[in-house]
C-alpha cells in the first residue's frame, strides 16, 4: 500500500512539472514589490524615517531663523537630539528586520514571529512617545517665545494640565489606537505563524 | 545581478517549476492567493539567489524558499482548505490532467492534513531522506521519522478503508 501511495504521488508529479513558468513571467515577478508582511512593515518604518528626517530639517531651519535666547535654543537642540535619536533607533529596527527565507522552516517562522511582534511593539511605543513629547515640546516652545521662563511654564496650572493631558491622555490614546490597528492588521497573521511553530515544536518521540 | 545570473536563474526556475506548482497547490485554494504567492516565491528566490552557493541541490534550496514563503505569507482570504465532497473533485481540476481515483484520494487526504504534516509527507514522497526532511523543516531527525511514520499509517489506513 505504501508503494501505491508513492506511485500515485509520482504520477501527480508529472502534472506539477508540466505547467512551466515562462521567462517573461519570471522577469516580471523579480522586479515587483514584495507582499511579504515583514517587507510591508519595513516600508512603514522607512516612511516614518522619512518624516522624522523632514521634521529634523524643518526644526533645524526654524531654530536658525528664530534664535531668540539660550532657553529656546536649548529646547530646539533637545528637539533635534530627540528627532535624530528617533531616526537612529528606527534605522536600527529597520536593519534588524531581515527575513532570510533560505533557512529551515521552524527557524524562519520563529524569526518572523518574533520580528513582527517586535515591530508592532515598536509601533505602539512610537504612538505613546511621539504624541506626548511633541505636544509638550510644542507648548513649551510657544510659551518660551511669549517670554515665559521654564519656571513659569512648569508651575503654571494651565501648562501642567496640558502636559498631563498630553502625557497621559494622548499618550495612552496613541498607544491604544496603535495596538488596536496592529491587532486588526496582524493578529490573524501572528496566529497563523504561531499555529505552525507549535506544530513544529510538538515532540512525537515521547 | 547581471544578465548571465538572470539567465541562469530563469533556467533553473524553469527546470524546477514543478516544485513551485506543487507547493502552491498543496497550501492554497484561493486562485488570487496562488497567483500572488507564485510571484512572491519567484521574487524571494531571486532576492535570495546570491546566497545560493550550490552546497545543496537547487531543487532543495527552492523547496525551502517556497515553503518558507508560503508559511510566512499573510493570506488575504483566510480560508481553511476547502473540504469538498470527494466525488466532486472540483478543487483539483486546475491541474489540467485527468487523474485516477487513487491520485485524487491521495491529494484529498494530504490536503486534509495540517500544514506541517502536509510538508513532511510531501517531502518524503518527493524522495527526501529523513535527515534532509529534518534539515528543511527544523525538526530533529528522530522526530521527523516518527511524525512521518504516523502520517503514512494514517494515510494508508484511510486510503485502504476508503474512509474519506
Amino acid at each position: 500500500m505504501s508503494q501505491d501511495l508513492q506511485n500515485a504521488w509520482d504520477q501527480l508529479q508529472n502534472n506539477f512539472n508540466r505547467q512551466k513558468i515562462d521567462k517573461e513571467a519570471i522577469m516580471q515577478a523579480i522586479t515587483r514589490t514584495s507582499s511579504n508582511p515583514l517587507e510591508k512593515l519595513k516600508k512603514g518604518i522607512k516612511n516614518k524615517m522619512r518624516w522624522v528626517a523632514v521634521f529634523f530639517i524643518a526644526s533645524f531651519i526654524i531654530m536658525l531663523l528664530t534664535i531668540q535666547n539660550v532657553r529656546t535654543t536649548a529646547v530646539w537642540c533637545f528637539v533635534l537630539v530627540y528627532l535624530g535619536g528617533s531616526w537612529l533607533y528606527m534605522r536600527h529596527q529597520y536593519n534588524n528586520m531581515t527575513g532570510d527565507l533560505t533557512g529551515n522552516v521552524k527557524l524562519t517562522l520563529t524569526t518572523y514571529y518574533n520580528r513582527v511582534k517586535k515591530v508592532l511593539k515598536f509601533e505602539e511605543t512610537v504612538g505613546l512617545v511621539i504624541i506626548s513629547i511633541s505636544g509638550i515640546i510644542g507648548w513649551t516652545l510657544s510659551s518660551l517665545y511669549k517670554g515665559e521662563t521654564f519656571k513659569e511654564i512648569f508651575t503654571d496650572p494651565v501648562s501642567l494640565t496640558f502636559f498631563l493631558i498630553f502625557a497621559v491622555g494622548y499618550g495612552a490614546l496613541g498607544t491604544y489606537a496603535a495596538r488596536k490597528m496592529n491587532e486588526k492588521a496582524f493578529n490573524e497573521y501572528l496566529e497563523q505563524l504561531k499555529t505552525n511553530i507549535d506544530l513544529l515544536n510538538i515532540n512525537d518521540i515521547d | 545581478m547581471n544578465n548571465t545570473s538572470k539567465q541562469k536563474f530563469t533556467e533553473l526556475i524553469q527546470d524546477n517549476t514543478g516544485i513551485i506548482n506543487k507547493v502552491l497547490f498543496l497550501y492554497l485554494d484561493d486562485p488570487e492567493d496562488r497567483d500572488d504567492l507564485n510571484q512572491e516565491i519567484l521574487f524571494q528566490a531571486w532576492k535570495s539567489y546570491p546566497r545560493f552557493k550550490g552546497n545543496s541541490k537547487f531543487s532543495t534550496w527552492l523547496y525551502k524558499v517556497s515553503l518558507n514563503t508560503v508559511f510566512t505569507y499573510q493570506r488575504k482570504t483566510r480560508k481553511k482548505p476547502e473540504i469538498v465532497e470527494f466525488e466532486e473533485h472540483h478543487e483539483y481540476d486546475d491541474l489540467h490532467e485527468s487523474k485516477t481515483d487513487q491520485q485524487n484520494s491521495l491529494l484529498y487526504l494530504i490536503k486534509k492534513l495540517d500544514e506541517v504534516n502536509r510538508m513532511i509527507i510531501s517531502l518524503h514522497l518527493d524522495g527526501y531522506k529523513n535527515e534532509e526532511i529534518a534539515e528543511i523543516t527544523g525538526l530533529t531527525k528522530n522526530n521527523a521519522a516518527v511524525k512521518l511514520h504516523r502520517i503514512k499509517e494514517k494515510l494508508i489506513s484511510k486510503m485502504k478503508g476508503g474512509n474519506l
